[in-house]
Formats: C-alpha cells, sequence, structure tokens
C-alpha cells in the first residue's frame, strides 16, 4: 500500500479515493436493497440483510484506515483529508454497527421485516461522514439532507405504531424548517465571501469590518444547526422524536446525528469562521447556556425513560456547545473524547431500555423499574453504570469527558460557562439517580413476561461498559489521538487564536 | 437588480416561515417550507451575479435535494393519515409531556 499517497484534486479520480469510505458505505448499501429485491422475498427473518450491513460497516473502517495514510495537497480540498475527518468517521461507523447489532432483535420483536431499514442507516450514516469531512458548503448541504432524510424514515419506521409516525412527522417538519434556515444562512454567506469553500472562507472575509450580511448569515446558520443539535430553544422536536422512534433509532439519533451535525457545525464556525469567534459568540453563549439549564430542569419531571433519556441528551448538546464555544484545541479534543464517551454511553442505555421495554414498547414508564436490582440484577446493575456515567461521576467516561470540557471553556476565558456546566450537571445527578435509586430502593413491580438478552445484544453492552469505564480510567490515550487529529486543524486555526482576544486569556 | 432580488427572496422566506409558524395543516405547512427553500433558490441566483457559477450549482443541488424531500415528506404525511385520518397536528397528541 502506498502510504504517501498524495491527493491534488486534479483529476476526478482523486475525488473517489478522498471518498472511499463513503463510497464503500453509499455502494452497499445500494447492493443490499438489490440483494433484498432479488432473494429476500418476503422472508420473516431479515438477519441476512443485517450481518451483510455489518460488513459493509467493516469494509468502511479499513477504507478509513487507509485514508488515514492519504495526504491532501493544501487546505483547501471539497473534501476534507484531515484526522478530524477519519477520526469522526471511525466513531460514527462503530455507532452504526452498534446499532446494527441492537436492531436484530428488536425488529424480530416489533415485526420489522423490511430490509431497508438497514440501507437507511447505511445511507444515514454516508450522510453523517460526508458532513462531518467536507469544507464546501454545497457538499455539507448535501451530506446535511442525505442523512436527515433517511432518518426521517427511520423514525417512521414502525408504521403500525402511531407514535412512530408522529414522531417522524413532527422530526420531519422541524427538520426540513430548520434546513430552510441553514440553507439561507449558507446563500447569504456565500453572497458575502464569494465562495462556498470554507477553507477560502476565512480569507476572503474580513472580520474586522463584518457586513451585516455575514452577520445574519452566521445567525441563521446558528439556527440551522441549533435545531439539528437540538439547541434550546429550538429542542421541541427531541423529546417527541426521541420517545416516538424505534428504540435503536433513538439511540442512532442520540448518539451519531448529532455527533455529525456537531461535527460540522465545528467545521463552519471554528475552522471556516473563527475570525468571527466575536461575531457569534454571543449566540452560541446564550445557546449554550440554555441548552444547559432548560432540560436538565425539565428532566426532573420526566415519568418516561425514552423521554428523560431525551431531555439528558438535550442537555449534553449544551455540554458540547461549551466545547464548542471555546473554539481552541482542546475544546475540539475533548469533543471528539466526549462523542466517543458518549456514544458508548447512551446506545448502551438505550440498549437495556429496549430490552426491558418488551413487545410493543410497553414498559417504559420509570416504576416499571422498580425493584430491577434484584429481580434483574445485570441489566439494572449495567444500566446503573451508563446512567452514572451520563450524570458526569467518576469513574467514568463522562466524567472524564466533562472534566476536559471544563478544562477548554476554562482556557477560553468563559469561567461562567464552566460554573453553570457544573452547577447544571449537579441538578442532573437528581433525576439520574431517581432511576437507580427505583431499581435498587423500591419493591419490584409486577411480575413481567421473561426478556430475551440475544447474543448481539449482549456483545453491544459488553463494549459499551468497557469502553464506559474504560476510558474513566485510563483516558489519556483517546485523548491523545482526539488531541493529534484535531492538531493539524490547529494551523488552520491559528491566526485565529493569536487575533482572538477570548483565547489569549 | 441585486439587492431588490435579496429583499423579495427574503420576503419570500418570511411568508414561509410564518406559514410554518402559523398555519397547522401538515400539508400547508410543507408547502411553506417548501417556498422557503425557493426563496433561498431566488437569492442564489442573484448572488450568482457577483459569485459565479457556483451559486447556480447550488440551486440544482437545492432542487434535487428538495424533490427528495417532497417524495419521504408526503409518504409520511400518508403514512399518519392512515392512523388518524387527518393531517392536522393539532389531532396529534400522542406524544407530549
Amino acid at each position: 500500500m502506498n502510504t504517501a499517497m498524495h491527493l491534488e484534486f486534479t483529476s476526478q479520480l482523486d475525488y473517489l479515493w478522498a471518498l472511499m469510505p463513503e463510497a464503500v458505505l453509499a455502494t452497499g448499501a445500494l447492493i443490499l436493497l438489490l440483494y433484498d429485491g432479488f432473494f429476500g422475498g418476503d422472508s420473516s427473518d431479515n438477519r441476512a440483510v443485517g450481518w451483510g450491513s455489518m460488513v459493509i460497516i467493516a469494509l468502511a473502517a479499513v477504507a478509513n484506515v487507509w485514508l488515514m495514510g492519504v495526504e491532501e495537497v493544501g487546505d483547501t480540498g471539497m473534501v476534507a483529508l484531515d484526522g478530524f475527518r477519519t477520526f469522526t468517521n471511525f466513531i460514527f461507523l462503530a455507532a452504526g454497527a452498534l446499532i446494527v447489532l441492537i436492531s436484530f432483535d428488536y425488529n424480530r420483536r416489533e415485526d420489522i421485516k423490511d430490509a431497508e431499514y438497514y440501507a437507511l442507516l447505511l445511507f444515514a450514516l454516508v450522510g453523517m461522514m460526508i458532513l462531518a469531512g467536507s469544507r464546501d458548503l454545497i457538499l455539507i448541504f448535501l451530506g446535511f439532507e442525505l442523512m436527515s432524510l433517511a432518518v426521517y424514515v427511520l423514525v417512521g419506521f414502525n408504521r403500525k405504531d402511531p407514535r412512530s409516525s408522529e414522531a417522524s412527522l413532527k422530526y420531519f417538519l422541524l427538520g426540513a424548517f430548520a434546513s430552510a434556515f441553514l440553507l439561507y444562512g449558507m446563500a447569504l454567506l456565500v453572497g458575502s465571501a464569494g465562495t462556498t469553500n470554507i477553507g477560502l472562507m476565512g480569507v476572503m472575509l474580513n472580520a474586522e469590518s463584518a457586513e451585516l450580511l455575514t452577520v445574519m448569515a452566521l445567525a441563521l446558520l446558528a439556527i440551522g444547526f441549533g435545531f439539528k443539535v437540538s439547541a434550546v430553544p429550538f429542542h421541541v422536536w427531541t423529546p417527541d422524536a426521541y420517545e416516538g422512534a424505534p428504540t435503536p433509532v433513538t439511540a442512532f439519533l442520540g448518539a451519531a446525528i448529532k455527533g455529525a451535525a456537531f461535527a460540522a457545525f465545528i467545521r463552519i464556525f471554528v475552522l471556516g469562521l473563527g475570525d468571527f469567534h466575536a461575531q457569534w459568540e454571543a449566540i452560541i453563549w446564550w445557546f449554550a447556556a440554555l441548552t444547559m439549564i432548560v432540560p436538565n430542569l425539565i428532566a426532573l419531571v420526566q415519568n418516561n425513560i425514552k423521554r428523560l433519556l431525551a431531555y439528558s441528551s438535550i442537555a449534553h448538546a449544551g455540554y458540547l456547545l461549551v466545547a464548542l464555544i471555546a473554539a481552541n484545541t482542546s475544546g475540539m479534543a475533548s469533543f471528539l473524547f466526549y462523542l466517543i464517551a458518549y456514544t458508548a454511553m447512551i446506545v448502551g442505555a438505550f440498549a437495556i431500555v429496549l430490552v426491558l421495554a418488551g413487545r410493543g414498547d410497553r414498559y417504559q414508564q420509570l416504576s416499571d423499574y422498580d425493584g430491577l436490582g434484584w429481580s434483574r440484577p445485570w441489566a439494572a446493575a449495567l444500566l446503573a453504570l451508563f446512567l452514572v456515567s451520563l450524570a458526569g461521576l467518576p469513574p467514568t467516561a463522562g466524567f472524564v469527558g466533562k472534566f476536559y470540557i471544563l478544562r477548554a471553556a476554562v482556557e477560553a476565558g468563559y469561567l461562567n460557562l464552566a460554573i453553570l456546566l457544573v452547577l447544571t450537571t449537579l441538578v442532573s445527578y437528581w433525576y439520574y439517580l431517581r432511576v437507580i435509586v427505583n431499581m435498587y430502593m423500591k419493591p419490584s413491580a409486577e411480575a413481567r413476561e421473561g426478556v430475551a438478552w440475544a447474543a448481539s445484544l449482549r456483545t453491544v453492552l459488553a463494549v459499551c461498559a468497557i469502553i464506559t469505564v474504560l476510558m474513566g480510567i485510563f483516558p489519556s490515550w483517546p485523548l491523545l489521538k482526539a488531541r493529534q487529529s484535531v492538531a493539524g486543524l490547529r494551523q488552520a486555526t491559528e491566526q485565529v487564536v493569536e487575533t482572538d482576544p477570548l483565547t489569549r486569556r | 437588480m441585486v439587492t431588490e432580488a435579496l429583499i423579495l427572496s427574503g420576503l419570500l422566506f418570511t411568508i414561509g416561515a410564518a406559514g410554518v409558524l402559523i398555519r397547522r395543516n401538515a400539508i400547508v405547512m410543507f408547502m411553506c417550507i417548501e417556498l422557503m427553500l425557493n426563496a433561498v433558490n431566488l437569492s442564489f441566483i442573484a448572488i450568482s451575479r457577483q459569485v459565479g457559477v457556483s451559486a447556480q450549482l447550488f440551486v440544482i443541488f437545492v432542487m434535487t435535494v428538495a424533490a427528495a424531500e417532497a417524495a419521504v415528506g408526503l409518504a409520511i404525511i400518508i403514512s399518519i393519515f392512515r392512523h388518524y385520518s387527518s393531517v392536522d397536528v393539532r389531532n396529534f397528541r400522542l406524544l407530549r409531556w
């Protein structure tokens, strides 16, 4: 293998090389659809397609490993070839694989026969990877919509359940509404910068004399992304979509979709428009502050576990916004670290919720978890571990991740946001611990039918638990990797670091 | 010319956004979203006088995406109509806190 392959984007073939993992995934998804059309028939079990999608994800991961050895010339190519992209690609692929594994039993239990489920999951992954890895507004928009359209369908995939359709409609209407805002922001940004390339934008625009058009573009982009990452006050769709969606898709929404939207958010705002930090800082500051306070308060009174985790997920978006507003290397590294940790904990937590909910997703109330610690000690112990990690207590990955975000915020001079993060985390202990108290300190609820813990699901739980614990005890290696992967980006923002008074503090 | 076109597109966008917020029929809301997308297309075309072909290229992609979005959106609306026999979003109240 040629380890020092250089891509100059002079020929069309270079784009294919640069988009190798995405090309593998998209081709694989199309082959899966064809396979199902010709050989699937109306078989009751679509496990073959599920395993096929696992193979395709593995192949894409191999392509991504190969991509790490490829170098680009300059840093304004339409497709980025930096560590940030390969790192986020790995996270998305891993999240996709975990979701496929927990989908097997859910789909059989809920009688979801269509193999399109897995193909749509792969298409959503392609969209995410394009979204997180492109440096051109056109490509970012395409990735955004490819991801969103696939996920709208996935949320409503359980057509027999009115909740699923309702969640899908609400998510679709608000998501498309947000896309329009995002697109309008892009249009104004293209108008003021004269280019669609994010790498060139920083050079073309002058931050000292920012026009009204640019500021409006920044505000509209922030609204569009705010919807996607469910920042308060644009979070109203989140609890509904999370509750109504099939549970594996809920885990996917929480872990990967949010991560991809954040990656693009960081690429545009921190890398492309880092010079405009002073202009966008105010609006993102309020987003971050509100997104930490409001959902943590609302979650206190939730009685449905999926809704509770949805509000917890909104709150985590607030913590990630703090990493974004810090806009320094530690901020981006802590974002990547937190993304791995968060993926592991949220997928693990939803995997347990998925199994315990039983056929037709009946048992989703917090009272259904009464006495679980005695009737199902393993499930309760693992759920407790994931909840403790989500709450951010040591010695788990959640604690370390929050600690690094705090450090990045303090380094960048956002002491007020750091204090707010600590305070809201303290408030959040209440609702996470409430579930744990229910499981261990209340008498058991009425006896239920036994639930099957399939091998694939056990594997997912084991992987998530190991990641959650190991990253809590030995955080240095993943953090080092995260730092290395954003180190290349720093050169592009170096100038920002020097000119920005906030980062000098 | 460019300024006028931008103002017009801003006006259309506002009408679309107001429609989404005010109307409660899922299909009308969806039409308003399409209006918003087309308002953006108009501003891209206006901008392309200064920016060049890349803004026009953007419009082609937006139109393609809007078509895909219409397919998915109408399918979702049909699927919810089968459950509720209605497309009024006020009737969809299974999910709320």
